[in-house]
Order: C-alpha cells, then structure tokens, then sequence
C-alpha cells in the first residue's frame, strides 16, 4: 500500500533535519574510520606514501611491551574512574536533591568544574596533588598522615588523575538528578511507612529505580575514561615511570609525534576493541542488577 | 542488545528534560575542549625564545611597535645597517614570501616590523608571517606537506633538520648561496650550520647559537662560603660543591645542581665526552652508554641525586612545575644553555638575583659543550624560490641577526655587538665567546630520526633509575635494549 502525503512528507523532513549529522558522520566520522581501518594494515609515515605491511603492525603491537603496559594503565583508569564517578555524582545528586534554600547555587557550585577548560583543570589539580603544599596532602596531614606524591609516585599517579576526573563528573551528576526527580514519591512514602530508614529507602528505592541511569552513565563514563588522553598528556605525560601511560596517549605519541600514522591506527583500533569488549561485559552484567520499569 | 538509554524513558524524564541534558552534554563538549593547543614547552633554545617573550598582543601591521621595540627605534636602526645583495632577481611583479615563525611577541613584532621595512629594499616583496606555537609547529607543517602546503621559509629547531631535509621539506640553499657573492659562510659557526647539512648541501641558515655553560647563583654561594666556580673547574670539583651547596627542605630546599643527566639529545656532549663516554656512536646507530667510561659517570651523578640529595628528585621537579629551580633562585649551580641569559635578564624584580656564569668544567678526555639553536630554510613547496632567498639571506645576514637581536646569534660577526646590547659583563660575553669557538660542538647531539622515540623509550627506565628502583647498571642495560632496535630508522 502506498505511503499516504502526511507520511511521505514526514520521512522528507525526517531526512532533511538528518542530512546535516549525516553528511557531517560520513565526511567527518565515517570517512577516518574506514581510512584508520585501512591504515592500521600499512606503513605510513605520513610524508611518504602508504605502504601495505599486511598483520606486521598487528603483530607488532603484541610484541610491545609499551602497549601492554598502556593497555593495562588504561583498564586500571577506566575502570577507577567511571566507577568513582559514578559514585561522587550520584552523591552530588542525591544531596543537591533536597529542598533547602539556595538549591540552585549548590547545583552550580557543583556543575561548574565541568564547564572549565581541560587545561586549567589540570593545571588547578597539578597544584592541589602537590606533594609540598597541595590542598590534597594538607587536609591528609591534618589527621597525621603523610600524603604521597601523586603524579610523581608510580604506584599514586593514577589514583591523582582519577581524583582529578572525578571533580569534572557534572554531567552524569545532572542526569542522575533528573532521575531522581522521575524516582515517585510514592514508593518513597511507602517504605516509610513500612520503616524504612535512609539507607534501606536508597537501597531498595532509590538504587534499584535508578539503575538504567547509573548503568548509561558507567557504560559513558567508562568510555569516556577508556579515550582519555589529553589532562594526561599535560599533567603527566605518561609518567612517571610509564605509570599513566594510556591507549589515546600512545596513539597520540605514534600519530603526532613519532608521525607513524600506520602503527598509530593500529593502536587506536586496539583501543577500540577494547572498548567494545568492556561495553559488551557491562551489557551483559547489566541483566543482573538493571531494572527497567517497562519490559 | 539493550538500549542503554530505554532507562532514561522509564525514570520520568520527559522530552524537555532529555533535550536539555543534550544540550547541555554538547555545550560541556567545546568548553571542556579549550585551550587544547597548550601543552608543557620542550626544553631547549627554542622554548626559552618563546617564554622570554610574554604574552603576545595585538600587532598594528601599519605600524608594528611594542614596548621592547619601538616602531621609530626599528625603523632608524633598519635603516642604519647594511642589508645583503644578492645576484638572484628580484621578483618583476608582486609577490608574497609566507614565513612560519614560533611565537613570542618579541619575535611576531620584530618581524611584522621586518615585514614592513623590508619593501623598502624590495618593494614587489609581501612578507605574511605565519605563528604557530611551537609545540604544535611540527605537527602543523608536517601535516601541511603531507597535503602539499608549506609556507615559502620555515623555522626549525636543531633536532627537526635532518627529518625535514630527509623528507624533503627544504631545498638546498648552495645555487642561491653561489649567486650571492659576499655571502659568507664561514661566518656561522660549523656546530650552527651542521644540523641542517646533509650530503654537503647546506639547507637553512641558523638564528642562535647557544653553547651551554655553567651558571652559578652568587648569593647561594656567598651564603655557604663557598668559592665561585670557574675555568679551572674539574666535573669532579663541581660535584664535590654541589653537595656542599644543598640546603632547607620542602619548597625552600635548594639545590647544588642542576639538571640531572638524562638520556636525552645532548647527554654525549653535556656530560659524557669529558669523560670519555658517549651515549650513541657519532653516527647515531649504536648505542654504546653501557660502555664503562658512561657507566661510571653517570653512577656518579645518580648518587649524587640519591645519596646526597644534591639534584631534584622527580617530585622536587614536579614541584617546581617543571620550570628550572636555578632560575627559581633554588639552584646553585646549573649546566643550561646560553639563552638563559636572556631569561635570568627578564626575570620579574622581586624573582631576580646575582647570577654570573663561567665555562663548563673539564674533564679527563678535555672540555666540551652543546652548540644548539634554531634555523630557517625555504621549503620545497616554495612557489618563489629566488623571493624567499631575498628575504632568508636579509633574513639571516649580520643585519638580519642586529636587527632581531638573535641570542647568541648563529653569525659570528654579530655575537659581541648582540651581547654588548644586553649589558652584560665583559667576562660574560668573552666566556660565552670562547665556549662557542674553543670546545663549542655538536658532535654527540642527537638529531636523526629516531631521536623523540628514544627520549620517550628511555624516559620511563631512567625515571626508575631516578627513583632509586633500578640499579644504574640494570637501567643502562634496558636503555640499550630498548633503544637499539629503533637506531635502524636513523640508518
């Protein structure tokens, strides 16, 4: 049966707002995706032609001790990250959910970090991890504690850039504070009646009808961490001792230093992997602890 | 699979609600990107030229001034020197010479007031300066002539040379060089020239030419009673010193000396010719820092960093934001190059203190120093070749380097009269001198291909070594083994 004008007309102007992202994903995204794809199986130096090498740069990235190290200071910061700032924004959330007087200033307060210029956040954070007067060390010290040299002690270098990340979460802080505000009085009201206390009414409620958020926000939040290179780059580059040494920064070294932009694809495709495989893992944890209201 | 966003359905939020975290989520996204172009300034001559330089201002091209150039000061003292000729045509219609600069006001304004001053002379000659910083300047023009765009004369820094005349990003300066009869080469020094030769074809003409020399805080020394350093200085009295100049703690600690030897571009020529060793053979294709006469050096300079605490460990470095403790005034002793002359000179008045400077201290096998500096070259993609000559040779001739006040300049002729200009003591200007011409070199400092995968190859090994976790003679061993293999692209 033919499409009726209304229906016609409607999958026109469907295609016409679409046109735009999609000329944008073919030239943009798209385009360099198939290009990396084909590059990662040559040798290119970029002022030289293309060379086919076939599996050689595969091989050789599992040969490199440096991608394995990378590979697995980027798991380690991924991992951290995500799950640390799912937590922070969730309790961000959560306390800047209550009615109290002055709401909007905190949930500015708050958002603002986000909003800051990469740099000026790792140059504000360079200062505060500092191991002689850092604001981090000085609040440890006051309780006797002599703190570590975060970006400059191999075993606390990734502990500092996740503390740092998770100051910049205000963007999942806001989606969980739109959750929350979905979550229906109702069932809060209910368990109070049934005697729930504060804890009981987060672990029933609250964590269980706002599963889906945290879920979209650690699977985002976790790629998100698996891609980072940049307030690495700056804060650390790498070091010390390789210890921040991640996938996008060894790309980054291989693309635009070392201007090898075969072994460099290859790297990122890598990295690509991995990123499918840990959002496969977290999908299919997610049937255990995800609970979606409408099935 | 599962929609992750289906939750986002079932939680309440409703079309507005979920429009405006897009909106907000694509806002975060330009913000969080600013300022991405800035990163940490590599070490070396051309970092100092762009630091010393301040913030950049908005530049009049009709009439380019500052307060460090005057525009009716450059135009009396354009007009004062003697400009080359050249045998090479001038251009019979318009054209425009592209220079690619780093940045630095006192370099973007002394070359917009070039570029206007110049058309006196040629007057069918427009010069457009390009500046790129000069982090991002390799990345930049390199992606440039993978695409087939380049400026018509570049800037690049001693360790860029060789990859960009073996990717065939300069021309060859010598036909040029021949149609200039009073060019004369013999008046850059040999170290300034050789990091742009290749087959005995010379491909850009030097800016500075710094050796490296020892610098010493004077009130530091007076403090601790201790004798000021100078030409009868062995490497062995200035460790001993070091170590009696250590003091306080913290972010008041000062250092005896500084930098810590590292494997990087000019560790040969720094610290290991003097006593024999070297970190790469000449030819940059063995790597022989195993070798004793390295080995035992640099023991030496690791103990000094971590039994005596005489040298910023990798937290004191990161504690001083990885800007140099000596110009910090928490150093008293530094090995650095000569533009930091210039910077010690700038310093804000209440950071300033007495500084001198003197050779560098001998060794068993004689005295030797780093000679490093920056270049321009007119590159293959050039559509003026013989315009470009005209301005690189005015660019680069005794005028050239009086007029842009190179520190130390690459030519000879212009050394003394450019130092007398920043007031600096005889004995200065004579030590700077006779580093240059006497034990000056560029043998040992590394400069082909290979060179930036080494620096990020060894780094992590040595940082371990730093810390104490790996013996000097277990890190040498993995220096080797890591490096050896990438010395095949040098070949």
């Amino acid at each position: 049966m033919a499409a009726s004008p209304l229906v016609r007309r409607e999958a026109r102007r469907f295609h016409l707002f679409a046109l735009p992202w999609s000329i944008g994903f073919v030239f943009f995204t798209g385009g360099p995706i198939v290009v990396s794809l084909v590059l990662s199986f040559t040798r290119y130096e970029l002022l030289s032609s293309p060379q086919w090498v076939g599996l050689d740069n595969y091989a050789q990235l599992l040969r490199d001790p440096d991608f394995w190290m990378a590979t697995k200071n980027t798991v380690y910061f991924g991992a951290a990250s995500a799950a640390a700032g799912v937590v922070y924004s969730l309790a961000a959330a959560l306390l800047l959910n209550i009615k109290v007087r002055g709401q909007a200033i905190f949930r500015t307060i708050i958002y603002m970090p986000s909003v800051i210029s990469g740099i000026a956040t790792a140059l504000l954070w360079i200062h505060v991890l500092h191991p002689d007067y850092g604001l981090v060390n000085y609040l440890i010290g006051l309780v006797g504690i002599q703190g570590p040299g975060w970006l400059t002690d191999a075993s606390w270098a990734i502990p500092g850039l996740v503390i740092m990340t998770t100051w910049t979460t205000g963007n999942a802080m806001i989606i969980f504070l739109a959750g929350l505000q979905g979550v229906p009085a109702s069932l809060y009201e209910a368990a109070h009646i049934d005697g729930a206390g504060w804890w009981s009414r987060f672990r029933h409620v609250t964590v269980p009808m706002m599963s889906p958020v945290i879920f979209f926000n650690l699977v985002v939040g976790f790629i998100g961490s698996l891609q980072a290179y940049q307030l690495i780059l700056f804060m650390t580059d790498g070091g010390p001792a390789n210890s921040t040494l991640v996938l996008g920064l060894y790309v980054y070294r291989y693309a635009f230093k070392y201007f090898e932009m075969g072994y460099a694809s290859t790297i990122a495709w890598a990295l690509f992997f991995l990123v499918i495989v840990f959002t496969v893992i977290q999908f299919a944890l997610a049937r255990r602890w995800v609970h979606y209201e409408v099935k | 699979m599962d929609n992750p966003l289906r939750g986002l359905n079932t939680t309440g939020l409703n079309r507005r609600q979920v429009l405006s975290l897009a909106a907000m989520a694509a806002a975060a996204v330009p913000l969080t990107a600013c300022g991405s172009g800035e990163r940490t300034r590599q070490a070396g001559p051309a970092s100092s030229t762009a630091s010393a330089s301040g913030n950049s201002a908005v530049i009049n091209p009709d009439r380019p001034e500052s307060a460090l150039f005057p525009y009716a000061e450059a135009e009396q003292l354009f007009d004062s020197l003697p400009w080359p000729k050249t045998n090479v045509p001038e251009p019979t219609s318009k054209v425009t010479v592209t220079v690619a600069i780093i940045p630095g006001q006192r370099h973007e304004v002394r070359h917009a007031q070039f570029a206007k001053f110049i058309k006196k002379r040629h007057p069918n000659i427009e010069i457009k300066v390009e500046v790129t910083p000069f982090d991002d300047f390799r990345t930049k023009y390199l992606t440039g002539a993978a695409s087939g765009v380049l400026p018509d004369i570049m800037y690049s820094q001693f360790q860029w040379g060789q990859s960009f005349i073996k990717n065939n990003l300069y021309l060859p300066l010598d036909d040029y060089i021949a149609a200039t009869p009073e060019f004369n080469r013999a008046d850059f020094s040999e170290a300034a020239l050789s990091y742009w030769e290749r087959d005995g074809k010379l491909y850009a003409l030097g800016t500075d030419s710094a050796p490296k020399l020892l610098f010493y805080n004077k009130e530091i020394l007076d403090k601790a009673g201790a004798k000021a350093p100078d030409a009868s200085w062995t490497w062995d009295k200035l460790m001993e010193a070091a170590r009696g100049l250590v003091s306080g703690t913290g972010a008041q600690k000062v250092f005896g000396f500084t930098p810590v030897p590292k494997p990087t571009s000019d560790l040969t020529a720094t610290f290991l010719r003097a006593h024999g060793g070297r970190y790469l053979t000449a030819d940059e294709t063995k790597c022989v820092i195993q070798e004793p006469a390295s080995r035992d050096v640099l023991k030496r300079w690791i103990d000094l960093l971590i039994k005596d605490k005489a040298m910023p460990d990798l937290a004191e470095t990161q504690a001083t934001a990885k800007v140099e403790p000596f110009t910090l005034g928490r150093g008293a002793l530094y090995v650095g190059g000569a533009w930091n002359i210039v910077t010690l000179l700038t310093l804000p008045a209440e950071q300033q203190f007495e500084w001198s400077l003197t050779h560098v201290p001998s060794g068993p096998e004689g005295r030797f120093t780093p000679v490093l500096g920056s270049a321009f070259g007119i590159t293959s993609r050039t559509r003026n070749p013989e315009a470009a000559w005209i301005v690189l040779n005015s660019l680069r001739s005794y005028a050239g380097h009086r007029f842009f006040l190179d520190t130390p300049p690459s030519r000879l002729s212009a050394f003394e009269e450019n130092l007398q200009d920043l007031k600096l003591d005889k004995e200065v200007i004579d030590t700077t001198k006779d580093s240059l011409h006497k034990y000056g070199t560029s043998d040992g400092v590394l400069r082909l291909p290979a060179t930036p995968k080494l620096e990020d190859l060894t780094k992590p090994i040595w940082e371990r070594v730093m810390s104490g976790s790996l013996s000097v003679d277990e890190g040498l061993k993995q220096v080797t083994e890591r490096v050896t293999p990438m010395l095949a692209e040098n070949v």
